[in-house]
């Protein structure tokens, strides 16, 4: 079915591909071009760092009226992130605007990756954690780091 | 167009963008409340047409372009703005962060954030803020912005047949159209307000070849193509034939009219010629004996052929001789086979006829006022391909048998052929005992067939005094309800034809 992709896809993904964000990659399927693979290194700093997570993007037809859909593919420990990759991020639901982009959105992923917000969680076990023992729960994300997202 | 509602933000609005920011159609005059305020306002302004309830044709038309994408181009099927933009520098701050293209009908919000105003529109459908400082907004609070129209009137553009399409190789269904710079495209640039109406008269627009071929042509070039075109119709200088400049080499190697040299012979001739050239005159083509049915196998030249010929003369004679006995002997051969394969045939229906009986029965209705006339006759049957009919005479055929019924079986007078025997039998039928019939059986009879005026010999066979005339009662059962019941009885015993020779033709083959 798919018609023509509109010019503002084309436009993003050129830009993605011709001037990269650190640590942020982007690339669209050969066979679906609004489809994207998706890859961030965890930021410096987080207790993510070292890793590389992968993700998938889809821009639906009502793209830019509508958030594309992201998910996580690398399991993670993060209290806005859920075991199936889910993740809890305003922009990506009720405050979504057609002025956000990909990339917009994957830095604002990459940012809740250095800091994760235990207050609205999505994963609420791994949020408890993190609310009663930050320490600890750094530590078991370091240690899911290791084991899923080591390249 | 009737302008009907408009409220006063609107007319404000419009009053204040004269003269208006013209893409993508022409101006259309508008009667409304305040003609002197806004005489002129642009069609091309979808927010304004949308807005102001134009007709639905023209919304509908708008829905789709939106549909199908949010940036739009001064055609749909051509360049976009931001393909023909010349300058870049500066021309960030004048796209729409939606679409991502260059702005087309500017519409600000209160803070002055830009967006092309379908964009805006059905972002404010979905969500009623400004995409980028997320104030509150909702259609009525959009604002234009003069700045902008005026930055974007001014722009520099390239002619819009300064670019051409690029062939893709991508599979059709995510073909994006590409615009690539034609190197034979117009060099013209002018600002944006002036694209229009350069485009409409501008040269390099491409044009249909007048001769129906996928030629490139250009508005410019038309006249010269007509006599360039490789497809362009010319008449061929020997067979006159209208045909395709393309075509002429293939039809150069087919034209009929084109004198060419038999290759045997060296003679000059129409193409068209050579064939019955060959067949008929040709003294260098070999041809085939004229014995060759004969047996001869010979083939020679055509100008050799006279000297075979007497050269083979006694050689011809014998195969000819030796040809027609073998012809007459298979002739008699298959003479024999058909006369042979004729008499089984007729051996075979003659038994399929013999032993067969047939009953024929003759019912007279009114026997009592029948009787009174001295022959009466029944209707013909046929019988072994013969015609039949039975007679009686109720008091007798001649003085002889007065007081009794004669009662014969008679054969047609008007059939021909040998002979038929005939095993038959005659019955007058008891209607009330079946067993109690009155029979004369045992007649064997050789009917003759052929005329013999010399020989008064009778066609019919029977009984002259069959039974008297008054056993013939209903007390006797031989009668009920006034019908008399006869039954002739036959079995074709033989038959034997006479044929003729059949007028057929056997001229010619030999």
């Amino acid at each position: 079915m798919a018609a023509n992709l509109p010019r503002r896809i084309i436009k993003e993904t050129q830009r993605l591909v011709s001037e990269p964000d650190p640590g942020i990659s982007a690339t669209p399927s050969d066979d679906n071009l609004r489809y994207f693979n998706v890859m961030i290194a965890g930021p410096t700093g987080s207790p993510f760092e070292g890793g590389v997570f992968k993700l998938e993007l889809f821009l639906t037809e009502e793209y830019p009226m509508a958030p594309p859909k992201v998910r996580f593919l690398t399991r993670i420990y993060h209290p806005n992130i859920d075991r199936l990759g889910r993740i809890c991020l305003d922009i990506l639901k009720e405050k979504w605007s057609p002025a956000l982009q990909i990339r917009t959105v994957l830095l604002s992923i990459q940012g809740l990756l250095s800091a994760p917000n235990p207050d609205d969680p999505l994963a609420n076990d791994v949020a408890d954690h993190w609310k009663k023992d930050e320490a600890g729960a750094i530590t078991t994300a370091k240690a899911w780091t290791n084991k899923f997202a080591m390249v | 167009m009737l302008l009907k509602v408009l409220t006063g933000d609107e007319v404000v609005r419009n009053a204040g963008s004269a003269p208006t920011f013209n893409l993508l159609g022409p101006n259309t005059t508008v009667q409304g409340i305040t003609p002197n305020l806004f005489s002129r306002v642009n069609q091309s302004d979808p927010l304004f047409t949308l807005t102001s309830g134009f007709s639905a044709t023209s919304v509908r038309s708008f829905e789709g372009n939106v549909a199908m994408d949010y940036g739009q181009s001064r055609d749909l099927d051509g360049p976009t703005l931001d393909d023909l933009v010349c300058e870049e520098k500066d021309i960030e701050e004048y796209k729409c962060p939606i679409c991502m293209q260059i702005l087309q009908s500017p519409r600000q919000c209160k803070n002055g954030h830009l967006y092309c105003a379908l964009c805006i529109q059905k972002s404010l459908d979905k969500r009623a803020e400004c995409p980028q400082c997320r104030v509150p907004l909702n259609l009525s609070e959009l604002a234009k912005s003069l700045v902008a129209e005026k930055h974007l009137r001014a722009l520099k553009v390239h002619c819009k047949y300064y670019l051409m399409r690029e062939e893709s190789k991508k599979p059709a269904h995510n073909a994006e159209v590409n615009w690539i710079v034609d190197p034979e495209g117009c060099q013209e640039t002018f600002t944006q307000e002036e694209a229009e109406r350069h485009e409409s008269k501008c040269g390099y627009a491409p044009d249909l070849c007048m001769f129906g071929a996928n030629c490139r042509v250009r508005k410019m070039t038309v006249e010269e193509h007509r006599d360039a075109c490789p497809y362009r119709t010319i008449t061929c200088d020997h067979c006159k034939k209208e045909i395709k400049l393309v075509s002429l080499e293939d039809h150069n190697v087919k034209c009929p009219e084109i004198v060419i040299h038999c290759e045997l012979c060296q003679a000059e001739m129409k193409r068209g010629h050579l064939r019955e050239h060959r067949r008929q005159q040709c003294p260098e083509e070999d041809i085939p004996c004229a014995y060759s049915e004969q047996g001869c196998d010979a083939q020679v030249k055509r100008k050799q052929m006279p000297r075979h010929m007497e050269e083979s003369a006694a050689s011809h004679l014998a195969r000819v001789s030796q040809h027609l006995s073998q012809q007459l002997f298979q002739m008699s051969e298959d003479f024999k086979q058909s006369l042979k394969a004729r008499d089984d045939k007729i051996r075979s229906l003659e038994r399929a006829l013999a032993d067969q009986n047939f009953d024929i029965d003759w019912k007279m209705k009114n026997w009592s006022s029948l009787k009174k006339k001295s022959y009466l006759q029944s209707g013909e049957f046929e019988l072994a391909g013969l015609k039949w009919y039975m007679g009686i005479y109720p008091n007798g055929d001649l003085p002889d048998a007065r007081g009794h019924i004669s009662l014969f079986l008679f054969l047609s007078s008007n059939c021909r052929g040998q002979k038929v025997g005939l095993r038959f039998s005659l019955r007058i039928m008891n209607h009330r005992n079946p067993n109690t019939k009155i029979v004369q059986n045992g007649f064997r009879a050789n009917f003759p067939l052929v005329e013999r005026p010399e020989e008064q010999v009778s066609k019919g066979w029977g009984a002259k005094r069959f039974t008297p005339c008054d056993e013939i009662t209903e007390a006797n059962g031989y009668l009920k309800d006034d019908l008399l019941f006869i039954q002739a009885s036959i079995t074709v015993c033989n038959i034997r034809w006479e044929v003729e020779t059949a007028n057929t033709s056997i001229v010619g083959y030999w």
